[in-house]
């Protein structure tokens, strides 16, 4: 787990602090096992469209 | 005179003021010596303007005079959150970082209040950027609740409803990605309104995440909440995100009636694993409603963990975005806590945002088919009595649990899925305000204020200024 973190951090160009790894360590481990749950539980991942609007929205530069 | 001016409604001040019966300078030299009084104590403000507010006052007085009355706002002295910006003048949005931005424009939430009358007192302390339910501020002092200086108001809008708890503003405005209005208006006792996503433009508003952030009011009574909304509602064409709707005007429709109205509860969501005391507050106002003539309905919203996931890769993954940029060149100049929070947000993958995006449209048609059955869903705001400052762990039925994920537990649903939230108080418990929260189907503004106003109406203790209820006193 830590070594995941570690090189997902690095990759981004982070320096974090060790005392911030437990934590993250926690956080990342929860999510992980949510993911895990919600991919069980939901339909086949193509089934769930998300959507774009080519004429984009008013506001938009 | 003085004292009792400043703990008056935006409702009941507007009407004085509107008859010549109380002058706008007045009432904000009467706010200002409260600010002075209270402040420090607070640390409820970041900046205050002394001599710009009672200039607007005097313009406002001036108007008013020659017969321009604007409206119910004209000569109001407010406080805002310091995440909206002020064209000229210093939003610091709560950080070290932007301690000395200026923007050159108002946000159009400021900007729309200005054309109105209304008198700025200066700008309200925050979580820095936003990003946390304490407003433990490093930069700018520990706000503090105003019940008891050793409680927190909750944030990220701590500031805003400290000061309208203790009568520093007479409404203001606070920001909710998740829960930064609901969850200080619960923990100091006043109303919050999180709009519909997209009613209120976010234009001037520092993001804290793009499809989560709202603009909403916080003020001490459901009417106020609705004059405010109204004033700041409405499409904005600098707002990719702004409903093309007209301005509410939900304060003129405002309705105490119960009978009929389909209440929705999820027991399994929002009633396990809440003090008991709490739920039981925010269930004896279900049962005055169903005894005017209301109907309960037990309902399912979908299941709790699928709403953690995508809330929470969603307000991270955003947030960090937001902030890559400096949690990568400068991450000593962000709180411990809000540096640890963007670090979060720096690990799930794209697929992971994706799916969450995924879960939330799932879960968006699942709450559809709850409100073709129900008007609105009623629960408790947050699942916790208000915790002390500082305290990372707190109790909850006699077991310890992490603060921050408490004060947020319940709040996921409207948050996440852009509905239209109101907070407000539910009573006292152990002298410290509880709120409960009022849920309704996207655009249900009128329904969810109608039906706050109806808790209060008929004396469903969910007034903080009535009966065994006091309002703090300094």
């Amino acid at each position: 787990m830590d070594s995941v973190i570690a090189r997902l951090l690095d990759a981004r160009g982070l320096d974090v602090p060790a005392s911030d790894m437990e934590a993250l360590r926690d956080h990342w481990r929860r999510i992980r096992l949510l993911r895990a749950e919600i991919d069980g539980a939901q339909p086949a991942d193509f089934e769930i469209p998300l959507t774009f609007a080519a004429e984009g929205h008013h506001g938009e530069q | 005179m003085s004292s009792d001016l400043v703990t008056k409604s935006l409702a009941d001040l507007s009407s004085l003021i509107e008859r010549r019966e109380v002058s706008p300078v007045e009432l904000t030299r009467a706010m200002l010596a409260q600010v002075d009084q209270h402040s420090d104590a607070l640390k409820a403000y970041i900046s205050i303007y002394h001599e710009r507010a009672l200039q607007s006052a005097a313009d406002a007085e001036a108007d008013i005079a020659k017969g321009h009355y604007r409206g119910r706002l004209h000569g109001i002295p407010m406080g805002i959150k310091d995440n909206m910006s002020f064209a000229g003048q210093v939003t610091t949005m709560g950080s070290k970082i932007h301690r000395d931005f200026v923007s050159d424009h108002d946000a159009t939430v400021v900007e729309r209040l200005r054309r109105t009358g209304a008198v700025f007192l200066g700008k309200l302390n925050l979580h820095e950027y936003a990003l946390g339910v304490t407003t433990d501020n490093p930069w700018y002092g520990t706000c503090r609740n105003p019940w008891d200086l050793d409680k927190t108001p909750g944030g990220s809008s701590g500031g805003s409803a400290a000061a309208v708890a203790s009568h520093l503003s007479v409404v203001s405005l606070g920001s909710d990605t998740s829960g930064s209005i609901r969850i200080p208006a619960a923990m100091c006792g006043v109303v919050g309104l999180k709009p519909t996503y997209g009613r209120v433009s976010k234009f001037g508003v520092f993001p804290e995440a793009w499809t989560l952030d709202h603009v909403g009011p916080i003020t001490q009574t459901v009417t106020d909440a609705a004059i405010l909304l109204d004033a700041i509602s409405g499409y904005d064409v600098h707002d990719p995100a702004s409903l093309d709707l007209p301005p509410t005007r939900t304060a003129e429709a405002l309705s105490s009636a119960v009978s009929g109205l389909v209440i929705g509860v999820d027991d399994e969501y929002f009633y396990a694993d809440v003090d008991d005391d709490v739920a039981a507050r925010s269930r004896a106002v279900i049962a005055g409603l169903e005894e005017l003539g209301a109907i309960v309905r037990p309902v399912t919203i979908g299941d709790s963990q699928h709403y953690e996931y995508a809330l929470t890769v969603i307000d991270t993954a955003e947030s960090t975005a937001v902030h890559h940029a400096n949690l990568r060149d400068r991450p000593q100049d962000f709180g411990d806590d809000v540096r640890l929070l963007l670090e979060c947000g720096e690990l799930p993958s794209a697929v992971d945002y994706l799916k969450a995006q995924q879960v939330r449209y799932r879960l968006r048609d699942q709450m559809r088919a709850v409100f073709n059955q129900v008007d609105v869903l009623i629960a408790p705001t947050v699942p916790v009595r208000c915790p002390a400052v500082g305290e990372s762990i707190t109790t909850l039925n006699g077991r310890q649990v992490e603060t921050g994920d408490a004060l947020m537990r319940l709040i996921g649903p409207a948050s996440l899925l852009g509905l239209p939230s109101l907070s407000l108080p539910a009573g006292v418990i152990d002298g410290m305000p509880v709120g409960l929260q009022i849920i309704g189907p996207p655009l249900g503004e009128q329904r969810v204020l109608d039906t706050g106003l109806a808790c209060v109406f008929h004396g469903l203790r969910c007034d903080a200024r009535s009966g065994d209820v006091k309002v703090p006193v300094l």
